[in-house]
């Protein structure tokens, strides 16, 4: 802006001198000899000679500054987690193909170049593209892989035979951060220009270009014969060099002026520099199209916004489609006048025919294919925009915004776009027939979810709410909402850290409390059935969300150490003492809520939920990696107890609706969470590789008639039928032990109709109970014990199904 | 030709093998350096010439395996419970392998974790990552790492007694005599479990 400003200014003082310099020569010129007329006229030459030079010296500094000091502006690139193809891996080959439409690969018949891909009866083949990755670039292949029954079987790399165990494909763009002025660009070195495309520009732009010195009279004198005459093709007299000039120094307006500018630093410019520099500037820098408000500039962001692939893959009508553009991005803009677009794409192939760069089968053969433009480019940024504003928090705390819209960045990302795509879709679905069965007005239900990789704390998915529109309010960051029950677990983890006070046995006060709050008012909680439960077991009061027992437990226990254990969990927010704590008053974000049942999932080690893996400059050479940071906050056993707690709550407690409606993924863990009047639904919940966190309510704070078990719970469980999450695996800590349980208290370990708690070994309860139908007849308890301490040892080695059983009472 | 892929397949094994030994790999002198042994026992491999990606060969044979190395017992059984983990995780600790080798620490965590954003619960992963904190004197970290480890290590003995090893050694160098004396207690259950 402030350039062209300047621009324009000189050139008003340099036309202000001349004029004043003309006016002082009519006055002087009255009444004077012709000798002093000559001598004026020599004066003047001389003036003028020296203002053009001076002139064209300026030009000339501008040119050779301004050309070589040009540092493009590029946007950030957001890319998604690649997909790893690796023998065993679970993914048909139908789910392959669309991974392949989503990267932009095209379906032939015969494989020919990167960015292809053929299906066969049980394969795929195809060809990859050269990707940097941080780590190292990922060198086109020739792939095939092989699928048996919704799995990989084989990967063979056929340039050399080999068989591969893995390989990584390259990941989606899925967003690009844009500079200021709202450009988009992806620079292609000359190298990789296709010959194709700088033969269509010569042919079709300028003729003469490698013979002429900037300016191309002859190809004026052509331009205006021919478009006189033919009435057909419009040919510009402006040479390559020329429209870069008008492109990269000057405004558009036209004038005379700017004419000779052009001109003149058409002409310096081709005695600075060669015309492949020239050219390879023109391929990067023309006008071809607009995105909303972005500008398309060159031919490599052309191939991605009009075919979302890369330059050097485009078949020659492509090429010849987007040179078409060069004379009216707008005009030809194949997406909005597909007719005139295919038109004037098919008489630059004839002119490229008749030049003799095609030959008349090829280029008929080019004529007859249609457009084929990409529907909407894959990176738009209203795909994923909640996940990108996270990226973008993310980002901002190591890099100023000035480096992420220039640079040129290549962000990695952990999103999982088909993790995402299935939380968008079950969001939509359930959200409508929620409404509808609650008799909420269409559009009133918010939803928030956040799906995580426990061991890693990657975020695979996140949905800031139903409308995908990127200015929307990010609920999933930004909706600070009481988490009711949600809190629980973490009361009961505090209880089972003291394993010589609390099991899962342990027997609790289910009775009415009166407790003063912070403003002196009685606080007197209910329980949600309005029922009062007399003694009940730990596990059982977790599982069915008592809230009585939950806060007699919690003061029992004494909020500061509650509080410590959040904390620990990972919730770095003020929390405040407050008895209702207890059933959860505290307010958090559904991120925060993640945060803290990842450390719930992942075994007491807490690491900060991610989303940028890595980050690359513009010319792929490694920035930044942000890797795994990982401590342990909570002791293994503790948190081993509680998992077990909370998958009681998913088989036979609140969230009861994952064994009905998942019952082969058993066992999951869980916990409901609902707040006053229905105003928030909530769900926390995972398996052993993957977990969810979702929020349902409603915006203006209004009850959204849910509980967390009849709205949030039911979206999980949507969402998760899709992600199909592995069990969760009970591999038991050092000095955790099971043992038989029947009516809440401990039987020997032959009892079938017993039920296995976890208990720390050294805290084992003692044998209390009876079991009615014992197998072993020998009754010695000394005897048993020392079988079940066995069995402890064999149980290192079981399988996790071996568990399930055990855990389930499945025999 | 087929004599390199011979050689090749050799020094995969061979670099497997002795990765995943290493561990096994227990006297208490070793112990006190593991961090060089590590390096050298790994360096003996670095002119295999083998690729910088993640390519085995299929058709990798133990037998090959047992015939060069000659392990005793143990070193065996832990190679073979090693071995049937998966051929991706596998992939990936020689990928890392040759990472270390070539002095690059950066690229060989990145390797691990890429295996562990496909096999997230894989003790070896988790015990080969702690080890290279260790190398990077990143104590904390390689303690809380070979805590993961042993998470997921259950039934791993040898596994379990390396990732002890790499805690009471961390131990020791934050000052932290408690720890390592736990950490020495535990090694020498598992060694006295061993016999």
């Amino acid at each position: 802006m402030t350039g062209k400003k300047k621009r324009t200014q000189t050139k008003k003082k340099t036309s202000r001198k001349s004029k004043t310099g003309k006016s002082k020569a009519r006055k002087s010129g009255t009444g004077r000899t012709s000798s002093s007329y000559k001598y004026l006229i020599l004066q003047l030459f001389v003036i003028s000679l020296l203002c053009g030079t001076a002139y064209v010296v300026w030009l000339n500094h501008r040119v050779t500054s301004e050309f070589e000091g040009k540092r493009w502006s590029l946007p950030a690139r957001v890319y998604a987690r690649p997909l790893e193809l690796y023998v065993g891996a679970t993914i048909s080959k139908n789910e392959l193909s669309k991974v392949f439409n989503s990267l932009a690969y095209q379906h032939v018949a015969s494989l020919h170049g990167p960015g292809q891909y053929h299906k066969q009866a049980n394969s795929i083949r195809f060809i990859s593209r050269n990707f940097d990755f941080w780590d190292r670039r990922e060198q086109s292949k020739r792939i095939e892989i092989e699928f048996s029954a919704g799995k990989i079987q084989s990967i063979t790399d056929e340039t050399n035979a080999k068989q591969l165990v893995i390989f990584r494909l390259e990941p989606q763009l899925i967003g690009k951060i844009y500079p200021e002025h709202n450009e988009d660009r992806v620079l292609v070195p000359y190298d990789e220009v296709p010959v194709f495309l700088v033969e269509a520009l010569v042919a079709v732009e300028d003729r003469h270009f490698y013979r002429h010195f900037g300016i191309d009279l002859k190809g004026i004198l052509r331009a205006m014969i021919s478009n006189i005459t033919s009435g057909g093709l419009r040919q510009g007299g402006s040479t390559l060099t020329q429209q870069l000039v008008k492109n990269y120094f000057l405004t558009r307006e036209r004038t005379f002026s700017r004419k000779i500018n052009e001109v003149i630093m058409a002409v310096l410019l081709e005695r600075h520099y060669s015309k492949a520099e020239i050219m390879s500037a023109y391929i990067n820098e023309i006008y071809l199209g607009q995105h909303g408000a972005r500008g398309v500039h060159g031919f490599g962001t052309a191939a991605e916004f009009y075919f979302s692939r890369p330059l050097n893959e485009l078949n020659n009508d492509e090429i010849a489609l987007l040179v078409a553009l060069v004379r009216g991005a707008s005009y030809y803009n194949p997406r909005k006048h597909a007719d005139r677009a295919l038109k004037r794409r098919n008489l630059i192939l004839s002119l490229m025919q008749q030049q003799g760069y095609l030959s008349t089968a090829d280029a008929n053969k080019a004529s007859a294919r249609p457009l084929k433009i990409s529907k909407k480019p894959s990176w738009s940024s209203a795909k994923y925009p909640a996940f990108l504003d996270l990226v973008r928090r993310q980002l901002q705390k190591n890099y100023q915004t000035e480096d992420l819209r220039n640079e040129g960045l290549r962000i990695f990302t952990t999103l999982n776009t088909r993790y995402q795509d299935i939380v968008e879709q079950s969001v939509q679905k359930r959200l409508a027939s929620l409404e509808k069965r609650k008799q909420l007005s269409a559009g009133t239900l918010q939803a928030a979810s956040v799906i995580t990789s426990i061991e890693t704390g990657e975020v695979l998915a996140l949905v800031g709410g139903r409308n995908k529109n990127s200015n929307d309010f990010n609920r999933a960051l930004d909706a600070i909402r009481p988490i009711g029950s949600l809190v629980k677990p973490a009361v009961y983890l505090t209880a089972l850290m003291q394993a010589d006070k609390y099991n899962s046995l342990t027997l609790i006060e289910d009775k009415p409390v009166s407790l003063k709050q912070y403003d002196g008012s009685a606080w007197e909680p209910e329980n949600y059935d309005n029922k009062i439960h007399g003694d009940v077991a730990l596990h059982t009061a977790l599982s069915k969300s008592y809230n009585l027992a939950t806060v007699n437990l919690g003061m029992q226990l004494g909020l500061n150490k509650v509080v410590k254990t959040l904390h620990a969990l990972g919730i770095e927010a003020e929390i405040p003492e407050y008895p209702s704590l207890l059933l959860g008053s505290l307010n958090l974000s559904p991120l925060q809520v993640t945060q803290m049942y990842q450390t719930l999932a992942s075994g007491g080690f807490q690491v900060p939920l991610r989303t940028i893996k890595e980050v690359l400059d513009k010319d792929g050479k490694p920035l930044e990696r942000y890797g795994l940071e990982i401590k342990q906050t909570v002791e293994s056993k503790s948190v081993f107890m509680t998992r077990h707690l909370l998958s009681e709550v998913a088989s036979s407690g609140t969230a009861r609706s994952i064994a009905a409606r998942m019952p082969g993924s058993l066992p999951l863990a869980g916990k409901t969470g609902t707040t006053n009047e229905l105003r928030d639904s909530w769900f926390a919940g995972f398996g052993d590789d993957v977990l969810g966190v979702i929020w349902l309510g409603r915006d203006d704070n209004q009850s959204s008639r849910l509980t967390g078990s009849s709205g949030a719970l039911q979206l999980w469980i949507d969402i998760m039928q899709d992600l199909k999450p592995q069990p969760l695996s009970f591999i038991t800590p050092e000095d955790i032990e099971w043992a038989k349980t029947l009516d809440d208290q401990r039987v020997q370990d032959d009892c079938l109709a017993a039920v296995a708690y976890p208990f720390v070994q050294a805290y084992l309860p003692e044998i209390s109970g009876t079991c009615q139908n014992t197998l072993i007849q020998d009754a010695s308890v000394n005897k048993r014990e020392k079988n079940i301490k066995t069995e402890r040892k064999d149980e290192k080695n079981e399988t996790n199904k071996d568990i399930i059983n055990r855990h389930f009472n499945i025999h | 030709m087929k004599k390199t892929k011979l050689i090749k397949i050799l020094s995969t094994g061979i670099l497997i093998f002795i990765n995943l030994c290493f561990s096994a790999c227990s006297t208490t002198s070793e112990h006190n350096t593991p961090v060089e042994d590590r390096t050298a026992t790994t360096g003996s491999h670095q002119d295999t010439g083998k690729e910088n990606n993640v390519v085995t060969n299929t058709k990798k044979e133990p037998e090959t395996i047992q015939s060069t190395v000659a392990p005793d017992d143990e070193h065996h059984q832990e190679s073979i419970s090693a071995q049937s983990t998966s051929p991706v995780a596998l992939a990936f600790l020689e990928d890392a392998d040759n990472y270390t080798i070539a002095g690059d620490s950066a690229r060989a965590v990145a390797s691990l974790e890429r295996g562990l954003d496909i096999e997230p619960k894989n003790p070896w992963l988790w015990n080969r990552l702690a080890s290279e904190r260790l190398q990077q004197k990143l104590w904390a970290e390689a303690i809380t790492l070979a805590k993961k480890s042993n998470a997921f290590a259950s039934g791993h003995k040898q596994l379990q007694k390396d990732n002890w090893q790499i805690i009471s050694q961390a131990s020791t160098a934050l000052g932290d005599k408690e720890g390592a004396r736990k950490a020495d207690k535990m090694i020498e259950r598992f060694s006295t479990e061993k016999t």
